[in-house]
């Protein structure tokens, strides 16, 4: 109650906004372009990265150089007789002949048991007997780190912090006498799926491989895909006790520097203790929350991103989750599919109308037949129109009722139909057709025409490529119901242009929602509402603002205008 | 306001179109062939020869004032008394205009489509469209308009290919109509019509450049004069004359005479959608810019507080006309015969008075530095 | 303190209520079923009042299709919608919409004449006038423009009792596919928006279709017409008006001819062929097989379908003061029986100057008529003469409706021949 009384005061008084800046991608500056990319942001990226690591810890934090003490912080950290999959293994090093007193400490499950027991305990635990040349200046640090540990992955730490989000993410650490700091090691080894075939996102034509949960399997997907050494991949991690990592990837001297400051700047800047998806993360990031539509790309397909990283956008990989969310986007990239780079472009633009067409379908013809029916008969040709009355005659509900009492069972049958184990859900399916469609016309509960209605709509909803947005159409075309039923198509006018002011004034990471027609940006891109064919995609999309506009060569199709045997 | 946005030409075109020409919607065709009988079409060209050449003059008369809107050049030339009251004049004009068109769109759709509906309850769907539309801004308004112009023209066009099987060349005869006094003489007023160019002197500073504020200007007139020439030309083509006086809504007669064979006919409910949308821009813009006008008027800084009490206002002074023929004459009689003043004439005063400071100005700062 | 706090939450949720609630009302929600829908629409002269309006409502039950389930239950008879597929009202009002409304206290359903197809005048009415019905027609929305527009020699009552398609279902169905054809010229196709736009125009004067039930009950009736076995002259089949076409069928009502007006009374009926020659004139013509005699055989006739490719070229001129006009019309006709069997497919001068011959016959025949019959210019020659003059005022004081007698015409027919069929030549035994 007095949440609404403060939405009602909010409505009714004024408050002075805050000084919230509104981020406007800009187009980049001349320099950035002239350098081609290799601009001063990467520098700075480098040097922060430099200085963080250089830094000393804090003193609280630091490792002691009594391994006692070591041993006491980590078991009280990890409440080691307690937790039981936390494993602590105690061992001596040999070490110019002394026995230098050593432990490990990983986690069971998370790690791989054979690299720790042959590249790390037996090399500690065997070979140091054999007492190798070790003339090395820093003593017992460099002869462990350069001859006693195989594996190849080691980092050095002098903070507990750092070591416990080492073993907390997979790692094995390992604490030596004497020494002021601690060895990592990476030998993560964790449960994961393989690379398997998308589940949801299925295509005909292209590559069947899809996004698991690991965060480097991820990252190595797409970077199987495009092997630029402009690809990069930067850390950053989300949740102050999850701790989940992440990373955004981008291509250097493509993107807009800007926009990848602004999703750092949105990421680095999350407030909570959890994030465990990427669909959280979604959440957490985007523009507007109220907005129904989604404002991110969150897919399975490592192609699909690829695609979408070379347009010059961003890409956010949460460890943990298979699908990548891609930034920015605009209305028209949700009605897209990965398919459509596949096949050829007569073929996708069929494809696109047919979609268009669809999300039109799913959105008004409820609310548009509600309108017709109730307040523009004349419409109707008169044969259907007297068809349409004897079918009604016995129907005992208004049509608003009736509508809404089949829409709602169409959700109920769809919402089933996702929450009922595998074999049952086609049964379900079968039994939703048949009774309520067969069983409702004929008890007249609902005109048959009706029928007609929500199953139309309902496979429109179906045809539309995004999840999220077929989702948010849905919502919507209860509203368009409302609005037709409250002053026909004068009400749906009106609910459309709310919807279409709505998303005019909507911007996503700073690109305007409605982007090439609403304001109108240059169309060269020619894959935003249809698709130009492959050999005309010569640039990327305008209002990405990239560093470099062009993806294609002027002739892409040099065969054709070059004469054979030269270049 | 210090305002970061800015729009591309074709969203302000879009915006100046619809604006022009939503009134080819409600009267303007009708209004034509009162005016001029059979030679409406040649008033129409007529009047947009007319306001080509005092646009040219009155965007000359900018040049000096790059970047800045009316109100800011009203300042130069005549300090805050006259800025303020130019200020008042146009909110008062676009109040005006907002009052008249909301309850003509929504006396409108109660004929077409919602017969026993009280007014109150159509008007209220329009009102909600505009405060929306306001309180979302300017920038999502213009690309609304950048997105939907193009669809609303495409409709209209197919209103009047769709009658093409109905026209009869022979209703344009005779070719002068009503006679030469009546469309070149009594005609002169109507370029009231493109009174709405006084946007285009508001959104200058949106704009950016003068170059492009000119040619803005040119490609809506350009553009709305051939959609306003098109309309009247297929009315007097479709209705013979003296018949053609007495539709209420002309556009929605001619799309109610659409017919191709059994199935293709009755469509006119689907032009609801056109009007509606383009009363609904319409009506955000000038309510919008009615508001904007206000608070630049007296410097105040944000001008969402405006709107409610604005809303509200507009809403209640919407049932003052007694009836729909009242409205009508306001809007045609007097309205569409006097607002030329404001448009060409006052702006034209303030521009040229801000010419001579500006000069007499400068001359000063010349004496100044040659002393 | 608190008090206060609750008193002003109710009054906010006081004053949302209050304006949720008119958003509620949907004043103008009418469920489809709720409406009823007259097909057509009769006038006649009332003798309880000064009108009587005569309503075919459509029975959806009948039409439609009754329902899904309407196997079920044992229902007697058959279906429920009565004995046809439309219901007669008729009633005695003062205006139409008055009647619609007297109608509502017989009918439950609101009458929405959205989908009327048809207006039929009858002929007393039409001649007592119709033009102050008509502004109302013009007025309310449901009436639509499209509207077909019919005199009938019966009262409307009788007659639209008396329409009963056969091949359709919907007699709306039936009116549509009836009075939109193109393809006799028997009757012209008038819709409401053109004879209402006619009657307020004085370069125009409206015409509306003809129609009436058959005379002939049986086929001896036929007898009537005559004895076609005693002579050789042919009867063409244009020498029709609806109801005295020697037809015997299911379906009794029938079009053939043209209802004249002037001044928005009726004055005359026209036949079937000189339907055919004003639509000519009018460009409104599109096909109909014409029966011509043969040039050499006079006891034969040629058949042939006569096409109208072109729209007639009129040409007004005033010439010592009066009106004079030059209409060159442009036709092309097939060959479809050529019964004399004469060689006509590679000859076809000698038919084609007959045919242009004979049409301008028929054609100065019925212009002649409208001048000095009824006076009325259903052709529409003023159209063309409104372009001699610059001002509407000049146009006003020719008073053309005046001048229309004193017209004369020059009557130009260009008749090719341009196929044959499937024959290419006749064959004489």
């Amino acid at each position: 109650m007095s949440y609404l009384r403060d939405k009602l005061k909010g409505f009714f008084l004024f408050d002075e906004p805050g000084k919230n800046e509104q981020f406007i991608l800009k187009y980049p500056a001349d320099s950035v372009l002239k350098d081609n990319g290799k601009a001063d942001r990467m520098d700075r990226e480098i040097e922060k990265k430099l200085a963080e690591a250089g830094k000393k810890p804090d003193p609280s934090d630091a490792i002691s150089d009594d391994i006692d003490v070591n041993l006491e912080y980590m078991k009280k950290i990890y409440s080691v007789p307690v937790n039981s999959d936390i494993v602590l293994r105690e061992f001596s090093i040999n070490y110019r002949g002394d026995l230098v007193r050593a432990f490990i400490m990983f986690f069971d499950g998370m790690t791989d048991r054979e690299i720790i027991d042959n590249y790390m305990l037996t090399p500690l635990m065997v070979n140091s007997i054999m007492n190798l040349q070790n003339d090395l200046a820093d003593g017992l640090k460099d002869y462990i780190s350069r001859q006693l540990l195989p594996h190849n992955q080691i980092k050095l730490e002098s903070a507990y912090s750092k070591v416990i989000e080492e073993i907390n993410f997979g790692g094995c650490v390992l604490f030596a006498d004497g020494l002021k700091m601690a060895f990592t090691a990476d030998v993560k080894g964790w449960e994961h799926r393989g690379v398997e075939k998308p589940n949801n996102e299925i295509v005909i034509r292209g590559p069947q491989e899809a996004f698991n949960e690991l965060l480097r399997s991820s990252t190595a997907q797409i970077r199987k895909r495009i092997k630029d050494e402009n690809l990069i991949v930067e850390d950053i991690i989300v949740g102050k006790v999850s701790k989940t990592p992440c990373c955004i990837v981008y291509i250097k001297n493509v993107t807009n520097d800007g926009l990848v400051d602004e999703v750092k700047h949105r990421l680095d800047n999350i407030r909570v203790d959890y994030m465990l998806d990427s669909g959280i993360l979604e959440q957490l990031i985007e523009d507007s929350t109220i907005f129904p539509s989604p404002q991110m790309i969150s897919t399975e397909r490592p192609d699909y991103v690829s695609e979408l990283l070379v347009s010059g956008r961003v890409a956010i990989i949460v460890n943990g989750s298979p699908n990548v969310l891609v930034v920015p986007i605009t209305m028209f990239d949700l009605l897209h599919s990965a398919e459509d780079l596949y096949i050829r472009y007569p073929y996708v633009n069929l494809l696109r109308f047919i979609r268009y067409a669809a999300l039109t379908l799913a959105l008004l013809l409820p609310g548009l037949y509600l309108a017709i029916i109730t307040y523009h008969q004349e419409m109707i040709p008169t044969d259907l129109l007297l068809a349409i009355e004897a079918s009604r005659e016995k129907v005992p509900f208004p049509s608003i009722v009736e509508i809404l009492l089949m829409e709602l069972s169409f959700e109920l049958i769809r919402e089933a139909g996702v929450r009922v184990p595998g074999p049952i859900g086609p049964t379900l399916g079968i039994i939703g057709a048949l009774i309520l469609g067969q069983a409702a016309v004929a008890a007249n509960i609902v005109s048959p025409i009706l029928i007609i209605i929500v199953a139309v709509t309902g496979i429109g909803s179906f045809a539309i490529p995004n999840y999220s947005q077929a989702y948010s159409i849905r919502i919507m075309r209860f509203l368009f119901i409302m609005f037709g039923g409250l002053a026909g198509f004068l009400g749906i006018t009106l609910g459309l242009f709310l919807l279409g002011v709505w998303s005019t004034s909507l911007k996503t990471f700073g690109v305007p929602f409605m982007a090439p027609i609403g304001p109108r940006t240059s169309m060269s891109y020619k894959n935003m509402i249809f698709r130009a064919p492959e050999w005309k995609r010569e640039e990327r999309p305008d209002y990405l603002n990239a560093k470099k506009s062009r993806i294609q060569a002027k002739y892409s199709m040099g065969w054709k205008s070059g004469r054979r045997g030269s270049k | 306001m210090p305002n970061s946005i800015k729009f591309g030409k074709w969203e302000a075109v879009a915006l100046l179109i619809n604006s022009i020409c939503t009134k080819l919607f409600l009267y303007y065709v009708r209004m034509t062939a009162e005016d001029a009988g059979s030679a409406g079409w040649i008033l129409t060209i007529f009047i947009s020869l007319v306001t080509l050449f005092l646009f040219t003059v009155l965007i000359r008369l900018y040049k000096p004032f790059e970047g800045k809107d009316i109100l800011e050049v009203a300042e130069i030339s005549g300090g805050k008394v006259l800025k303020i009251l130019t200020g008042l004049i146009i909110a008062v004009i676009l109040f005006y205009q907002t009052v008249i068109t909301i309850r003509e769109f929504s006396e409108d759709m109660k004929v077409i489509s919602l017969p026993t509906s009280p007014l109150s309850y159509v008007i209220l769907f329009f009102i909600a469209g505009m405060i929306v539309g306001s309180f979302l801004g300017l920038e999502s308004i213009v690309r609304y308009h950048a997105i939907l112009v193009p669809v609303i023209a495409v409709a209209y066009i197919l209103i009047l290919v769709g009658v093409i099987k109905i026209m009869d060349t022979s209703n344009l005869f005779p070719i002068l109509g009503t006679g030469p006094s009546d469309i070149f003489g009594k005609g002169f007023l109507r370029i009231s019509v493109f009174g709405e160019l006084i946007i285009l002197i508001l959104i200058i500073p949106y704009i950016g450049s003068y170059k492009s504020a000119k040619r803005i200007g040119y490609a809506a007139i350009g553009f709305s004069s051939a959609f306003l020439t098109l309309g009247s030309l297929a009315y007097i083509l479709s209705f013979p004359y003296p018949s053609d006086l007495e539709p209420f809504l002309p556009m929605y007669q001619m799309a109610r005479l659409i017919t191709y064979g059994r199935f293709f006919q009755r469509i006119e409910s689907i032009f609801v959608f056109i009007w509606a949308t383009a009363a609904l821009m319409y009506l955000t813009v000038n309510f919008y810019f009615m508001v904007y006008v206000l608070s630049r008027m007296f410097d105040m800084k944000y001008l969402r507080p405006l709107i409610l009490p604005c809303a509200l206002i507009v809403f209640s002074t919407a049932f003052i006309p007694q009836n729909l023929i009242t409205v009508l004459n306001i809007e045609t009689n007097i309205f569409n015969k006097i607002i030329w003043v404001i448009t060409f004439g006052y702006a034209g005063a303030v521009l040229i008075f801000a010419n001579l400071r500006e000069r007499a100005k400068r001359r000063g700062k010349k004496d100044e530095t040659e002393a | 303190m608190k008090l206060k706090h609750e008193i002003r939450r109710l009054i906010i949720v006081f004053i949302c209520i209050a304006n949720i609630l008119p958003l509620t009302g949907c004043f103008d929600q009418r469920e489809i079923d709720d409406l009823a829908y007259p097909l057509a629409m009769g006038l006649d002269l009332g003798v309880a009042d000064n009108l009587r309006l005569t309503l075919q409502l459509a029975s959806p039950l009948s039409i439609g299709g009754g329902g899904g389930g309407s196997s079920g239950g044992g229902g007697g008879g058959k279906g429920g919608g009565g004995e046809g597929p439309t219901s007669i009202i008729t009633v005695d009002a003062p205006s139409i919409f008055s009647g619609l409304n007297m109608i509502n206290n017989i009918i439950s359903k609101e009458i929405n004449m959205a989908h009327t197809k048809l207006i039929v005048f009858s002929k007393p009415f039409a001649e007592r006038g119709v033009e102050i019905y008509l502004h109302s027609l013009h007025r309310g929305r449901e009436f639509r423009p499209d509207i077909y527009v019919a005199v009938s020699n019966e009262p409307p009552d009788q007659y639209l009792k008396a329409v009963k398609p056969t091949l359709e279902s919907s007699p709306a169905k039936y009116y549509e596919l009836m009075l939109g054809k193109g393809f006799t010229s028997f009757y012209p196709t008038v819709r409401l928006n053109d004879f209402y736009f006619r009657t307020e125009s004085d370069a125009i004067e409206p015409v509306a279709i003809l129609t009436g039930l058959s005379n002939f009950k049986t086929i001896d009736d036929l007898k009537k017409v005559g004895n076609k076995k005693s002579g050789t002259e042919i009867k063409p089949e244009g020498h029709y008006e609806a109801g005295s076409i020697p037809v015997i069928a299911d379906q009794k009502n029938e079009f053939t001819g043209v209802a004249v007006f002037k001044n928005g009374k009726m004055v005359a009926t026209m036949k079937g062929l000189e339907s055919s020659c004003m639509q000519l004139v009018t460009g409104e013509y599109k096909n109909a097989y014409w029966t011509l005699p043969d040039a050499y055989k006079k006891d034969k006739v040629v058949v042939m379908k006569i096409f109208q490719r072109k729209k007639p070229m009129i040409k007004a001129e005033v010439k010592n003061g009066k009106p004079s006009f030059k209409i060159n019309l442009d036709l092309e006709g097939d060959f479809t029986a050529i019964q004399s069997g004469i060689n006509y497919e590679n000859y076809p001068e000698a038919m084609e100057k007959g045919a242009s011959e004979m049409i301008k016959e028929e054609i100065t025949a019925m212009l002649k008529r409208t001048q000095y019959e009824f006076d009325s210019d259903i052709c529409g020659f003023g159209r063309y003469m409104k372009g001699k003059f610059l001002t509407w005022a000049q146009w006003k004081k020719y008073d053309w409706p005046d001048q229309y007698k004193k017209s004369s015409f020059e009557i130009n027919v260009k008749f090719k021949v341009r196929r044959t069929g499937l024959m290419i030549r006749s064959i004489e035994h």
